[in-house]
């Protein structure tokens, strides 16, 4: 067989399995978003009978989205901010310092990942309750979540870190730069690509979490995942949940394709090391 | 243009020593440069002098100044990088003129210098381009306007041709000399390569194991090397084991070699009774000659255009001679000799 078939066949397969791993899914969610109750959408038909928004408008006005979406959109970009703050001085010393035991240090550091997220949740919500902090649902989520996402922000700014260049830095303090000066010039535009995608991955983590903020946050504080986990209990209503979804997917999509774009734009000299 | 004096340095990284007893001075506008095969402390050395590394002991003086704990920052000494070490999200003019921002050198007096140093360095079209547009050469060219810009008492250069292509690399090497001589700079000039050295230096400081062989402008080096490391390092040389029998007259001396017995003209005093003794394979002449005569068979020949290295055997060992004349092939004897001038006396045999 020629190289150019093969090539076409594998292409083909790739097309195929993205498309059922991806784009059915994600259409028959927004089908199911919109079956009108009117007339329900059984098997026999490929696609809804009566399509309305009125599953969404429902959602809307009777269902505690408005809370959910409010605390889940603050939440999270916090959540991204402080656990990129907290996780920034363990990054710079696996990064820049040499010290024995470091590779030792970068690997436990990524421990945290390896437990399911419900065993950390349930034992990490326990000493939240120990702690007395839950009396503030919002800080106690928001500190769970720091402490639980750090090893994704730790693992991306010791890279980027690693990244920063020591003649660089070198070069600007020979030039007279004093601290700042050094860090605006050498490290900052090495580390900039590395900041987008820790607060991205923390905020995409945070927004989707689901067991820390329904142990700990329910019943009075909803996020748009434990809203969502909750339409699927007893009055399981599959309209109402490809809604309630769609609302969780589609701001990530939004997200990935802004950091693809901010990661492409970004000075191509400095990931290729030359100049 | 500043002095530097460099007072028995020493350099410690835990029990290994890069540097010891370094003393040193270089005066002003002089182009000192700093020669040694690589481990050697050369690097280690024009970071003590740039202020990136604090010395176990020993001072630092530049312009009479005692600077040895002074950081970088505020050394008044300008260090082009290897690598450039450019800034590769700033703008060339950016680049250039980032040290003069950092010492909040006002806005017209910035735009002067910087028209200067672009014109200076035929710059002028590049200034609005990131560095990853430019060549080599042109960002060589960059970060040495950078370092300049500043006008410092003391520029440093960090083997700064070992990115060029060789080609490149002798065009630049004359340019970094003329802005040198122009701004009449004091320089210190770390290489590797030996001919850089010779070419560029008003003096050269050869590095060995992190100790000072020798300190003389680049014919001294040459043509009266100190120890067989120098002699060997710089040029290539014959190197032979030697034993002082006397002095025939003042400045010459009688010497039993495994080559024969041969005469040196020297300054020097012989070190000792047992030394190394070199000659330059190029210092030999194929003639018959009352002293420091021998014959010579060629066991091999390379032919290199305006010269032809041979390789010989005299009394089963091996040297080398250089010769102008091509016709001379394996299997022949031929009758050589040599100066007493041209035998060098070097160090003692320890």
């Amino acid at each position: 067989m020629k190289q150019a078939t093969i090539n076409k066949i594998l292409m083909y397969s790739l097309i195929t399995v993205c498309a059922v791993w991806l784009i059915i899914p994600f259409t028959m969610a927004v089908l199911w978003s919109l079956v009108d109750p009117v007339e329900p959408w059984t098997a026999d038909k490929l696609l809804p009978p009566v399509m309305s928004t009125y599953r969404w408008a429902y959602m809307w006005e009777n269902s505690s989205l408005r809370p959910a979406l409010f605390n889940s959109y603050v939440l999270a970009p916090s959540a991204a901010i402080v656990t990129l703050l907290l996780a920034s001085p363990t990054a710079y010393a696996l990064g820049r310092i040499q010290f024995p035991g470091r590779e030792v240090a970068k690997l436990i550091t990524l421990l945290p990942l390896v437990v399911p997220g419900f065993v950390t949740a349930i034992f990490f919500s326990s000493i939240i309750f120990q702690l007395g902090l839950h009396a503030w649902r919002f800080g106690a989520i928001l500190f769970a979540h720091s402490v639980i996402l750090m090893p994704y922000a730790i693992r991306i700014m010791t890279v980027s870190f690693e990244q920063v260049r020591q003649d660089h830095i070198d070069a600007a303090r020979d030039l007279g730069a004093t601290t700042i000066e050094r860090w605006k010039v050498a490290y900052m535009p090495a580390l900039k690509p590395g900041i987008m995608a820790a607060l991205l991955i923390v905020f995409i983590q945070s927004i989707e979490e689901f067991a820390i903020a329904f142990i700990v946050g329910s019943p009075s504080f909803v996020t748009v995942p434990t809203l969502l986990f909750s339409t699927l209990g007893q009055d399981f209503v599959r309209p109402n949940a490809a809604v309630l979804a769609l609302i969780l997917i589609v701001p990530n999509v939004i997200m990935m394709l802004i950091l693809e774009r901010l990661l492409k734009s970004a000075n191509p000299s400095l990931s290729s090391g030359k100049g | 243009m500043s002095t530097i004096d460099i007072d028995r340095l020493e350099m410690r990284f835990g029990n290994f020593t890069a540097l010891k007893d370094i003393s040193v001075s270089v005066k002003e506008g002089e182009f000192v440069t700093l020669l040694g095969p690589s481990g050697c402390g050369k690097t280690t050395l024009l970071k003590l002098i740039s202020g990136f590394l604090k010395p176990t002991n020993g001072t630092i003086k530049i312009a009479n100044e005692d600077v040895t704990l002074t950081p970088p920052e505020h050394r008044d000494t300008a260090l082009c990088f290897q690598s450039y070490a450019l800034f590769p999200h700033l703008t060339i003019k950016d680049n250039i003129e980032f040290g003069l921002k950092q010492k909040r050198v006002n806005g017209s007096e910035r735009k002067q210098r910087l028209q200067d140093m672009a014109g200076q360095l035929a710059l002028d079209a590049q200034l609005d381009k990131l560095p990853n547009q430019l060549s080599g050469g042109q960002q060589q060219r960059v970060a040495l306007g950078r370092a300049l810009i500043m006008r410092p008492g003391v520029i440093l250069f960090d083997e700064p041709l070992s990115n060029l292509d060789a080609k490149l690399r002798d065009s630049v090497r004359v340019e970094i000399r003329r802005i040198q001589q122009e701004n009449n700079l004091t320089a210190v000039y770390v290489t590797h390569d030996q001919s850089e050295a010779l070419a560029m230096s008003d003096r050269v400081m050869v590095l060995n194991g992190g100790v000072i062989e020798q300190v003389a402008p680049p014919e001294t080096l040459y043509n009266a090397p100190s120890t067989s490391f120098v002699a060997d390092f710089i040029g290539g040389a014959n190197i032979m084991n030697a034993e002082v029998t006397g002095e025939t007259e003042p400045g010459v001396w009688a010497l039993q070699t495994p080559i024969g017995e041969m005469v040196s003209k020297s300054d020097r005093t012989p070190a000792a009774k047992h030394i190394k003794v070199c000659w330059r394979p190029e210092a030999v002449k194929l003639v018959d000659s009352p002293v420091n005569s021998f014959t010579a068979r060629v066991t091999e020949r390379q032919f290199q255009g305006s010269y032809t290295d041979l390789f010989v055997d005299i009394g089963g060992n091996g040297y080398r001679l250089k010769t102008s004349d091509p016709g001379i092939y394996p299997g022949e004897n031929i009758n050589c000799s040599i100066e007493p001038s041209d035998l060098i006396l070097l160090e003692a045999i320890q």
